[in-house]
């Protein structure tokens, strides 16, 4: 997926602001319970202005933005698929996102099967029955298309929310878009 | 209890047997049984599904079969799941490996993943070994410059390159023996380290530059004909002018020649022409009055 509007958004990494200045005392960290207190609040508006599907696809595209923009400004996209995919697993863990493994890669049809553990948007959330990293599957697709240039469908088929232990994403190239 | 009841408990109690006698015991589907039964009879399927599932999971993994893909939504399961998503993973991990990636690291299996990074780290200090080895096969100790082993498989590869015209630049320190004889061998090197900083300096990033052994040095220069090769010589001279002025106690003095090949047939003749001419070139030096009695 890219959404319609494509890379012609306006956030730029810039504004983040300087968090060491502004937070001199208390810093970098916070709790995953904030983060997920603006993350599901956010989604509760915008599903009840909206709608859900329309909400889903509101979150998969500020998670298409904000995985581009982390790759671009954190990650060396110059590197071999092998080795930006080694350096996406560290840079995940390091800031808390989630445990990434790869479950399947094939380089030649750019087609993956991974998994994230500790997911910081899902993992210990109550049972639904549904998957619910939108979010998620946009920040991959955001990622590998940093790295690639490409447009991949991304879908989550298992989540913590589902009942499973580990969310589990099946990447593919976007045909649709292509 | 009625008929089908009853025979509905008796075929429940042959299913058990068979899971626990490690068979496969698919679900009964019956109908008709009396109120709560029948609602028993439902979920008892159920997890008769689910005990095939689980079954036939551990059997795929037990057989190494990774790619078994278990039904979604039974979570009796997901311990099962969790290692085939690790055995997946460490698959990657090793196909990483296999293709040259030493970062690959291993946290999720217990005891294997000591084992997994103790093996790694064993090939990451066995690269750096056959790095370390490669590098002095390649490289002069003294000055850190290519060696002559170095300088002809360079020769060699480009005998059969495209890279033409090649010149060749012969280098011979001047007055090595002498200081060797006079001030000892430990001086006679550093003398050989300055030399080679000097033709390093003057080269710059271009070709190749390397010590043949003792007092010679030889510069490889691909596509370069003898225009290329007059300024780099012109340029290790500028640079051996200016490194003398500053120090005019520890003076050193190169002699020069250079020899251009425009097809691979001419390497050798570009090599003893190279060679040739610095010869010349000492003798016209050595008649100028500008270095001792050297060699």
């Amino acid at each position: 997926m890219i959404p319609a509007f494509g890379t012609a958004y306006q956030f730029q990494w810039n504004d983040l602001g300087d968090i060491e200045l502004g937070r001199p005392n208390l810093g970098q960290a916070l709790p995953v319970a904030v983060y997920r207190l603006a993350q599901y609040t956010m989604r509760e508006v915008l599903a009840q202005r909206y709608g859900e599907s329309a909400a889903s696809e509101i979150l998969r595209e500020s998670g298409w933005i904000a995985g581009r923009e982390l790759c671009i400004n954190t990650l060396d996209v110059t590197q071999p698929f092998s080795a930006f995919l080694a350096e996406l697993q560290a840079k995940l863990k390091e800031l808390g996102i989630g445990v990434m493994r790869i479950e399947q890669a094939n380089l030649d049809d750019l087609s993956f099967m991974i998994t994230v553990s500790e997911d910081l948007d899902c993992s210990g959330l109550p049972v639904s029955g549904a998957t619910i990293c939108e979010y998620d599957e946009g920040f991959l697709a955001g990622i590998l298309h940093a790295y690639t240039g490409k447009s991949f469908a991304v879908k989550e088929i298992d989540c913590w929310a589902t009942g499973d232990r580990t969310c589990r994403f099946d990447i593919k190239p976007d045909t649709a878009a292509a | 209890m009625n008929d089908s009841d009853r025979r509905y408990l008796a075929a429940a109690t042959a299913r058990i047997e068979q899971l626990l006698g490690a068979r496969g015991a698919g679900p009964l589907r019956p109908e008709g049984l009396t109120g709560e039964l029948q609602h028993f009879a439902e979920h008892f399927d159920a997890l008769l599904e689910t005990l095939t599932a689980l079954r036939r999971l551990s059997i795929a993994l037990a057989n190494g079969d990774l790619a078994h893909e278990p039904p979604p939504g039974a979570h009796l399961l997901d311990p099962l799941k969790q290692l085939q998503s690790s055995l997946l993973h460490l698959t990657w991990q090793t196909q990483q490996v296999a293709l040259g990636d030493l970062g690959q690291h291993v946290d999720f299996l217990g005891a294997f993943s000591d084992a997994f990074n103790q093996m790694i780290q064993a090939l990451r200090e066995k690269r750096v070994a056959e790095e370390k080895i490669r590098y002095l096969s390649e490289h002069d100790v003294l000055t850190g410059l290519h060696n002559r082993a170095f300088f002809e498989a360079e020769l060699e590869r480009l005998s059969t390159g495209s890279a033409y015209p090649v010149s060749l630049i012969i280098a011979d320190l001047d007055g090595l023996k002498r200081i060797n004889d006079e001030l000892g061998h430990h001086v006679g090197d550093l003398l050989i380290q300055k030399a080679a900083q000097v033709i390093q300096s003057g080269l710059g990033s271009e070709g190749v530059l390397a010590r043949l052994g003792g007092d010679e040095f030889a510069i490889i220069l691909p596509e370069a004909d003898q225009v290329a090769a007059a300024e780099i010589i012109a340029r290790i001279r500028l640079n051996e002018a200016k490194v003398n002025r500053k120090d005019t106690v520890f003076t050193i003095a190169v002699s020069l020649g250079a020899g251009t090949a425009f097809a691979s047939s001419a390497l050798q003749q570009a090599l003893r022409q190279a060679d040739q001419a610095m010869y010349e070139d000492k003798a016209r030096r050595k008649g100028l009055g500008g270095i001792d009695a050297r060699r």
